[in-house]
C-alpha cells in the first residue's frame, strides 16, 4: 500500500504541472490507430492484474518469462514462472501472495529505473528498458513507471527512445492523463535535429490515439510535411491518415487533403506512394483519390523510382484511369511491360489488372465509328492475356504453395475472360504428387477448362489416373471434370464417346464415390449428347444394384426411365427398387424413381402397369416428403382423369434432351463480369462479389475517373525528371509518356478552381515548398499553342520581316537567378510548353534564341515569333515578341502576349 | 490494408500480435486456432480462410503461423508477398531457421521490425539491408553507424537495396546456379511433363557501387552475336529478376545489368521447358500376381558424364499398403522397406555418371477383407548432381565495373536437384 500511495502522490504532482501547461482535455473517445498487443488489461489497482482471469493467457506470461530468462541482464527471473500454472489453479490466498511478489518486481524495476539517470553504460541502460518492455508484453501493468520512463526519454540512444515511445503508445489509451504529460516531450522531439528521432516522435505522437491531443498533433504534423527528410515526410503522411480516423472535423479544418495532393510531386517516391494510399483511403466513398491525366502521367513517368511495394500504389490507380486516346493507352502498357519481369507477384498481378482495364478503355466496341482496323476490346484483352501467360506460369511454378493457390484462382478467372489462352500450357497444371490437396483440387478443375481437340486426349488420360487417387474429393473432382469436358464438347471429334466409355468403365469400378460420380456425369452427358446412350445402356441395370450413393442412384434411375425403350431389363431393374421402397432413405432417389417409372410406363405399358400401381400406393402414403407425396398424387390424378391417354403421354414423355449449350445454372456471366472489375482482390479467391463478404463500411466502390479530361490540352506536363531524384532512370526502361495533343479532343474549358477544391492542375516542377507561381490553368484559357508546328527558316525570316519593329512587344530585362549552362536545356523545357526553337547560339556574354509557336486554329492560328536574349552576368532575360496573323483585336493580342511571356517565364522556372 | 499481423505457434497461442487497425480484435486468434490450426486436415486447407467477415491469410515457417488479418478486400498476392518478405527479414536477423525461442528472445526487435515494415496496415520499406542500418537490436551486429542524413536517404532512396560506402578487402563474387528438375513420366514411358526451374543465387562482396553485367548462354543472345553456331545456347522460356536488375535494358538487348545488394541475394529465376537433359532414366516393371504377391524390378541409368557423380540419391519405390514381407536385391546403395512410408527406400550416397544399377523386390501381401485395388503412386527420385545443369544453362561472364577499377574474384557453382521427379508405374 505504501508503494501505491507514493505512486499516486507522484501522479498528482505531475498532473498539476501538466495542467498548467495544457489546459485542454476531453474524454477518451473514438480511437483508431496502431497499437501494441498484450496490453488490453488495465485497472486502477495494479493488484488485480495478476489474477488468473484478467491476465488471460498463461502462455503470454510464460512467453515473457522466457524472454526475461533469455535476455541479458542480472536480475533473476520474476516470480517463479515454472509454477505459475499451479498458482493459477490455486485459491485466493495463493493469489494474493502471487500478486505481492509481482508488485514487488515492478517496484524493483522502479528502483532500477531510478538509477537510470546515473548509469553510464549504454548496454546496461538498454537492458533496464528491455525489462520494462518485456513486462509490458507479458500483460503486466507497468504504467506506474510512467514518470520514470518519461525521464528516460531524454536520451540520444535511439534504441532506448524507441522503447520509451513503445511504452507510451501502449499506455496512452488507458492513461490519457499520464500520456498528456509527455506531449511536450514528443512535440519537442518532433523538432529534434536527427530526422530519425523526428520521424519516430511523430509516429508515436500520431499513435497515441487521444482525441483531445489533436490540437498538439496537427502542428507538428503540418511541419513534418515540409521536412527536409523524406523519412519524416513519409511518416507525417501516414500520421495524417491516423488523424483523419481520429477526428474528421479537425482534419477538414486543416485542409490536409490539398496538401496531400500537392505532395504527389514530392521528389521522394516513398512519400508519394504513402500519399496515394492515404488519399485513396480518405476518399474511399468516391472510389479513391481524384485522378486526372496530369496526375496519372506524372506518376507513371516516375514509376521506375518506386520501391517494391510502393509501385503497387501507382499500379492500383491505373484501372480507374481512362487513357485520353489509344496511343496513350499503348504507351502506358509499354511503360509497364518490364514490371511483368519482376519477382514480386503482387506487382505482376496488379500490372495484369492495369493492362486489362486499359484494353477495356481503348479497345473498339461494336457500333463504334472508329477506324475499322483498330483492335476491339476482346482482341486487345486476348493480346494482353497472351503477353502475361508466361510470367504467370513462371510465378506459379516457382512460387510457394500459398501464392500458387492464389495464382491458380487468377488463371481460372483469366480463362473465363479469354477461353483457350492457357490451353497450350496444360502440362503445367498436371497434379504433382507433392502438391497440397487444395492446389491439386484447383488444378483438376482448371484442367477441364483447358481441353481442346489437341490437348483433350492427354488431359482425359491424366484425369483417368487421378480417379483412383486415395483422396476421395480428388477422385470425385476428376470424374466431374472429365464429364464437364464431354458435356461442353471441347475435346474435338470422338472425345465425347471415349469419355463416355471411360465413365462406363468407372461405373463398374466398385469404388462407391467414383461409380456414383460417373453415373451423374453420364446422366448429364446423355441429355446433351443422346447418341452416347448406346454406349452406356448395357451396364446401367447392374450399376443400379451396386451404386450406393443417393445421387448416383438417382442418376441411374433417371437414365433407365428416360431411355428405357432401348434397355431390355429397365422395367425389371426398377421393379426391384420399387419392391425395396421402404429401405430407400433419400427423397431424391424416391422422386427420381417415381418420375422414371411413370415415363417408362408410356414406353412399355404392359410391363410397368403393376409396379406403377404399387409405387403410387407407397408414394402417396409416404409422409417423409411433401414434394414426393404431391407429385405422386399429381401423376396419379393425371393418369386417372384424363380422357385421352395421348395427351398425358405428350405431357409426360417430353424429351429431356438439351437444346442449349449449357445448363441454366452454369451461366454465371453476370458474376464473371462483376468479378473482372475486382480482379486481383479477395473476390477472385472467394469467387463472390465484395458485398457478400465485406462490411458495407469497408467496401470501396470501383469508380473510374470522369471520362472527360479536366485539363486543357496544353497544360504544362512533361516527362521532365524531378530534381533531386535518383539517377537510376532506366530501372524500368527509360520510356516515358508525353502528351499527344495532336490527337486529343479539343480541350474543354478548364473548370474554375474554387477555393477548397483541389488544385489538380497547377502542376509545376518546382520543389513542393514553392508551388508554381504563375502557370495556373485559369489564366491560360485564351492561349493555346499547337503541339507540332513546322516553320522553315525562310518563312520565319519573312514573317519576322512582315511585322514592323514598332509593333513588336519588348519586355524589360528580367533578372534571373542563374544563367543556363547550355542552350539545350532551355530549348527542351520550352518545347514541353510548345514553344519551339528556330535557332540558338552562345555568345561570350549572352545566349540568343529565336523561338516560335503557333496558336491552335480554334483560337485564331496566329504565329508568335520570339527573340530571347539571356545575359550571362548579371543573369537576365529579355524578350522581343512579334505576332503574325491570328486575332486582330489588339486587346486580345495583348492578353495573349502577356500570357505567352508568363508561359515562357514559368517554363524557365528553374532559372528565374 | 491489413488490420493486424499475428504470429502463432503450433498450439495456436499468440506469440506476437501487432494491431495496425482497431477493427479486428485479438479474440480473432481464437477462431483461427479452432478453425484452422486445430482442424483435422490442417495441411490441406487453402491458405486463405474467411471467418465471419474477417479474412485470414497465412503462411508457415517451421511450426509457426504468420497470419495477416483483414476486413477489407485486399490484394491477396500483396499480403503473401509481404508475409514472405517479413519471414525473409526475420531470417536475416535471427538466422535461417529461427524458432519460437529466438522469437521470444528478440521480442522487442520483432516489434521494431513490425513497425518499420508496415505503417497503419500498409507495407513500407522491407529491404533487409536498409533495415539493418537503423534497427540493430538482437543478434545483428550494428554496422558502422552512418550519418543520420545519409541514413534517412537510404531508407527512402531509390536504390534501397544497397548503401554507399561499402568496403571489402577482397572483392569476391560467388554465383550459384541451382536447378530443380520436375519430371513426370507415364507408366508407358512417355514424358508427360518436363521442366527445369532455375535460380541464380549470388553472394557479392564488392566495394563501392559497382555496376555488374551478367551473361548466361541464353539462345537469343548467342544467336545474335555469333551466327552460324547453331544449337548452342539454351532457350529460356521465361525469367524474373531481383529488383536491382535494369529491366528496361534487358527488354532492349537482353543484357542483365545491375548494382548488386551486398551479400546474398537471388538474382534471377528462370524456367526452361525444352531439351531438358534428364539426369536419370528409370525403367520400372511391376507385376501383381494375384492378391498375395507383387514384384517390382527397377533399372536406373545415370545420364550424365562419367566425370561427374550424383549425391544424396533417394529413390522411393511405392509398394502396396498390405505388404507383409519383402525380399530386396540391389546392386549398390542401401535399400530397405519402410512400412511407415509404404515404400522401399533406396539410398545411394554416390552415384557415378553413366552407371547403371538394378533393384528387384518381391513382396508378400496380406489378404485383406475387402480387396481394394492398389492406387500405384509414382516412384519418386531425389538427387543432387553438382556441376551439372539439366537445362544446359551456364554462366558465360560476369563483369564488374567500378570507379576504383579493382580486381574481382569470381566463383561459379552449379547444382541440379530433383524437384518433383516422378515416374508412374
Amino acid at each position: 500500500m505504501m508503494d501505491l500511495t507514493m505512486d499516486m502522490g507522484h501522479r498528482a504532482a505531475l498532473l498539476a504541472v501538466q495542467a498548467a501547461a495544457c489546459s485542454a482535455s476531453g474524454p477518451p473517445g473514438n480511437i483508431e490507430s496502431s497499437r501494441w498487443q498484450f496490453q488490453q488489461v488495465h485497472s486502477k489497482f495494479p493488484a488485480s492484474f495478476f489474477g488468473p482471469h484478467t491476465l488471460g493467457s498463461r502462455s503470454a506470461r510464460m512467453l515473457g518469462s522466457a524472454y526475461l530468462q533469455g535476455g541479458p541482464g542480472g536480475m533473476p527471473p520474476p516470480g517463479q514462472p515454472g509454477t505459475s500454472g499451479q498458482q493459477n489453479g490455486a485459491g485466493g490466498k495463493d493469489d494474493s501472495y502471487f500478486t505481492e511478489s509481482r508488485k514487488g518486481e515492478v517496484n524493483e524495476l522502479r528502483t532500477l529505473l531510478r538509477t537510470f539517470g546515473t548509469e553510464k553504460d549504454r548496454q546496461r541502460k538498454r537492458d533496464i528498458m528491455k525489462k520494462v518492455i518485456a513486462y509490458m508484453t507479458l500483460g503486466i501493468d507497468v504504467s506506474r513507471l510512467f514518470t520514470e520512463m518519461m525521464l528516460a526519454i531524454e536520451t540520444r540512444d535511439l534504441v532506448i527512445k524507441k522503447m520509451v515511445y513503445l511504452f507510451l503508445c501502449n499506455y496512452a489509451e488507458t492513461h490519457p492523463d499520464l500520456a498528456q504529460m509527455c506531449t511536450n516531450t514528443l512535440v519537442k522531439d518532433s523538432g529534434n535535429e536527427d530526422p530519425m528521432v523526428r520521424g519516430l516522435a511523430l509516429r508515436a505522437l500520431c499513435s497515441l490515439r487521444l482525441p483531445q491531443m489533436i490540437e498538439y498533433t496537427s502542428e507538428p504534423l503540418r511541419r513534418s510535411l515540409q521536412d527536409g527528410h523524406a523519412y519524416v515526410r513519409k511518416t507525417g503522411v501516414m500520421g495524417i491518415l491516423k488523424m483523419y480516423h481520429l477526428n474528421r472535423e479537425e482534419f477538414d479544418r486543416k485542409a490536409f487533403t490539398d496538401i496531400l495532393y500537392d505532395m504527389l510531386r514530392d521528389p521522394d517516391s516513398s512519400v508519394v506512394s504513402n500519399c496515394i494510399l492515404v488519399l485513396n483511403e480518405i476518399m474511399e466513398e468516391e472510389g479513391g483519390m481524384a485522378l486526372n491525366r496530369a496526375v496519372m502521367l506524372h506518376l507513371l513517368n516516375r514509376i521506375h523510382e518506386f520501391s517494391e511495394f510502393g509501385i503497387l500504389s501507382v499500379l492500383d490507380l491505373i484501372p480507374r484511369y481512362i487513357p485520353a486516346n489509344d496511343e496513350e493507352g499503348f504507351q502506358i502498357m509499354n511503360l509497364l511491360d518490364p514490371v511483368l519481369r519482376t519477382a514480386n507477384s503482387s506487382a505482376v498481378c496488379a500490372t495484369i489488372r492495369a493492362f486489362l482495364s486499359i484494353a477495356e478503355s481503348i479497345g473498339k466496341r461494336p457500333g463504334d465509328d472508329r477506324d475499322p482496323d483498330s483492335p476491339t476490346v476482346d482482341d486487345l484483352k486476348k493480346q494482353v492475356c497472351i503477353r502475361i501467360r508466361a510470367p504467370l506460369v513462371t510465378l506459379m511454378s516457382s512460387g510457394s504453395s500459398e501464392l500458387t493457390y492464389v495464382l491458380l484462382k487468377y488463371v481460372d478467372q483469366l480463362i473465363d475472360l479469354c477461353p483457350g489462352i492457357f490451353d497450350e500450357e496444360y502440362r503445367m497444371f498436371y497434379v504433382r504428387f507433392s502438391d497440397a490437396s487444395h492446389i491439386k483440387h484447383s488444378k483438376v478443375r482448371l484442367l477441364a477448362k483447358l481441353a481442346n481437340p489437341q490437348t483433350a486426349p492427354d488431359i482425359v488420360a491424366e484425369m483417368g489416373e487421378l480417379v483412383a487417387d486415395g483422396d476421395e474429393t480428388m477422385g470425385r473432382l476428376a470424374v466431374r471434370s472429365m464429364g464437364a469436358i464431354a458435356l461442353h464438347d471441347t475435346g474435338g471429334q470422338g472425345c465425347v464417346e471415349s469419355i463416355a466409355r471411360r465413365l462406363v468403365e468407372m461405373l463398374d469400378l466398385q469404388v462407391p464415390h467414383v461409380s456414383s460420380e460417373a453415373a451423374t456425369a453420364l446422366a448429364g452427358l446423355a441429355r446433351r449428347h443422346p447418341d452416347t446412350i448406346a454406349v452406356m445402356s448395357a451396364p446401367l441395370p447392374r450399376a443400379l444394384r451396386y451404386i450406393t450413393e443417393p445421387q448416383g442412384k438417382a442418376s441411374v434411375i433417371f437414365l433407365l426411365g428416360e431411355y428405357g425403350e432401348s434397355i431390355q431389363e429397365a422395367p425389371y431393374s426398377l421393379e426391384k427398387v420399387i419392391d425395396n421402397y421402404d429401405n430407400i432413405v433419400d427423397d431424391g432417389v424416391k422422386t427420381a424413381l417415381l418420375a422414371a417409372t411413370v415415363k417408362l410406363f408410356f414406353h412399355r405399358p404392359p410391363e410397368c402397369q403393376h409396379m406403377l400401381g404399387r409405387l403410387f400406393k407407397k408414394a402417396t402414403e409416404d409422409v417423409s416428403s411433401q414434394d414426393l407425396h404431391d407429385r405422386a398424387l399429381f401423376y396419379y390424378r393425371l393418369l386417372r382423369s384424363s380422357p385421352d391417354p395421348d395427351i398425358v403421354k405428350s405431357i409426360i414423355s417430353k424429351s429431356m434432351t438439351m437444346s442449349t449449350r449449357q445448363f441454366a445454372e452454369e451461366d454465371d456471366s453476370e458474376l464473371k463480369a462483376a468479378l473482372m472489375d475486382e480482379f486481383n482482390t479477395l473476390c477472385t479467391v472467394y469467387r463472390c462479389k465484395p458485398e457478400n463478404f465485406i462490411e458495407d463500411a469497408n467496401i470501396v466502390p470501383f469508380v473510374r475517373m470522369p471520362k472527360e479530361h479536366p485539363l486543357p490540352s496544353d497544360a504544362p506536363l512533361a516527362p521532365v525528371p524531378d530534381p533531386g531524384v535518383n539517377a537510376v532512370t532506366d530501372q524500368l526502361g527509360g520510356a516515358s509518356i508525353t502528351e499527344q495533343q495532336g490527337q486529343a479532343a479539343p480541350p474543354p474549358p478548364a473548370p474554375a478552381v474554387t477555393s477548397g477544391e483541389v488544385d489538380l492542375l497547377g502542376f509545376g516542377f518546382d520543389e513542393p515548398a514553392t508551388p508554381a507561381p504563375v502557370s495556373s490553368a485559369g489564366s491560360l484559357q485564351s492561349l493555346s499553342l499547337k503541339a507540332s508546328v513546322t516553320l522553315s527558316g525562310d518563312a520565319y525570316q519573312s514573317l519576322w520581316g512582315s511585322v514592323p519593329d514598332g509593333e513588336a512587344i519588348v519586355t524589360p530585362a528580367l533578372p534571373m537567378r542563374t544563367a543556363p549552362s547550355a542552350t539545350d536545356a532551355v530549348e527542351a523545357s520550352l518545347k514541353t510548353f510548345n514553344v519551339f526553337t528556330m535557332a540558338s547560339g552562345e555568345l561570350p556574354t549572352e545566349f540568343k534564341f529565336f523561338l516560335y509557336g503557333q496558336e491552335e486554329d480554334a483560337f485564331g492560328g496566329g504565329f508568335f515569333l520570339i527573340q530571347a536574349i539571356m545575359l550571362k552576368a548579371p543573369a537576365s532575360l529579355s524578350l522581343t515578341i512579334k505576332v503574325s496573323g491570328g486575332d486582330p483585336d489588339p486587346t486580345k493580342r495583348k492578353e495573349k502576349t502577356d500570357q505567352l511571356i508568363e508561359l515562357i517565364k514559368s517554363s524557365l522556372g528553374q532559372y528565374i | 490494408m491489413i488490420s493486424s499481423i499475428m504470429i502463432l505457434n503450433a498450439r495456436g497461442e499468440i506469440m506476437i500480435s501487432r494491431q495496425y487497425r482497431d477493427d479486428v480484435s485479438r479474440v480473432a486468434a481464437d477462431s483461427f486456432r479452432i478453425q484452422v490450426i486445430a482442424a483435422k486436415e490442417a495441411s490441406s486447407q487453402p491458405p486463405i480462410k474467411r471467418i465471419e467477415n474477417c479474412s485470414f491469410l497465412y503462411t508457415r515457417h517451421l511450426n509457426m503461423y504468420f497470419v495477416a488479418l483483414t476486413k477489407a478486400n485486399v490484394n491477396p498476392a500483396l499480403v503473401f508477398e509481404y508475409l514472405y518478405q517479413k519471414i525473409r527479414v526475420l531470417k536475416a536477423y535471427l538466422g535461417e531457421d529461427f524458432d519460437e525461442n529466438s522469437m521470444r528472445n528478440n521480442m522487442t526487435l520483432i516489434y521494431e521490425l513490425m513497425d518499420e515494415t508496415m505503417d497503419f496496415g500498409y507495407p513500407q520499406n522491407c529491404a533487409v539491408d536498409v533495415l539493418r542500418l537503423y534497427i540493430n537490436l538482437g543478434d545483428v551486429k550494428p554496422q558502422d553507424e552512418p550519418e543520420p542524413a545519409q541514413l534517412t536517404k537510404q531508407i527512402t532512396g531509390a536504390i534501397d537495396w544497397r548503401r554507399e560506402g561499402i568496403r571489402h578487402k577482397k572483392n569476391e563474387v560467388y554465383i550459384d546456379v541451382l536447378e530443380s528438375v520436375n519430371l513426370l513420366i507415364s507408366s508407358a514411358g512417355n514424358v508427360l511433363r518436363s521442366e527445369v526451374t532455375g535460380r541464380v543465387q549470388m553472394n557479392t562482396k564488392l566495394t563501392g557501387m559497382p555496376e555488374c553485367k551478367f551473361g548466361l548462354n541464353d539462345k537469343l543472345v548467342i544467336e545474335k552475336s555469333s551466327e552460324g553456331r547453331k544449337n548452342s545456347g539454351v532457350e529460356i522460356d521465361d525469367c524474373t529478376f531481383h529488383r536491382c536488375v535494369r529491366l528496361g535494358k534487358f527488354d532492349a538487348d537482353r543484357t542483365i545489368t545491375f548494382i548488386p545488394p551486398d551479400g546474398e541475394f537471388e538474382l534471377m529465376r528462370y524456367r526452361v521447358n525444352d531439351n531438358v537433359n534428364m539426369p536419370f532414366r528409370l525403367i520400372p516393371a511391376v507385376q501383381e500376381e494375384g492378391q498375395t504377391k507383387c514384384s517390382i524390378n527397377l533399372k536406373v541409368i545415370a545420364n550424365f558424364s562419367e566425370k561427374l557423380f550424383a549425391t544424396h540419391v533417394v529413390i522411393r519405390v511405392p509398394v502396396p499398403k498390405n505388404t507383409s514381407k519383402s525380399k530386396i536385391k540391389n546392386s549398390f546403395g542401401r535399400a530397405k522397406y519402410e512400412p511407415e512410408q509404404n515404400a522401399i527406400v533406396w539410398r545411394i550416397k554416390k552415384f557415378p555418371g553413366k552407371a547403371e544399377c538394378m533393384l528387384s523386390a518381391d513382396m508378400e501381401l496380406v489378404r485383406t477383407v475387402r480387396p481394394k485395388s492398389w492406387e500405384r503412386p509414382p516412384i519418386s527420385v531425389e538427387f543432387q548432381v553438382p556441376m551439372f545443369t539439366a537445362s544446359g544453362v551456364h554462366v558465360r561472364f560476369l563483369r564488374v565495373y567500378d570507379k576504383a577499377g579493382y580486381h574481382t574474384n569470381r566463383w561459379v557453382r552449379y547444382i541440379t536437384k530433383g524437384g518433383g521427379y516422378q515416374i508412374k508405374i
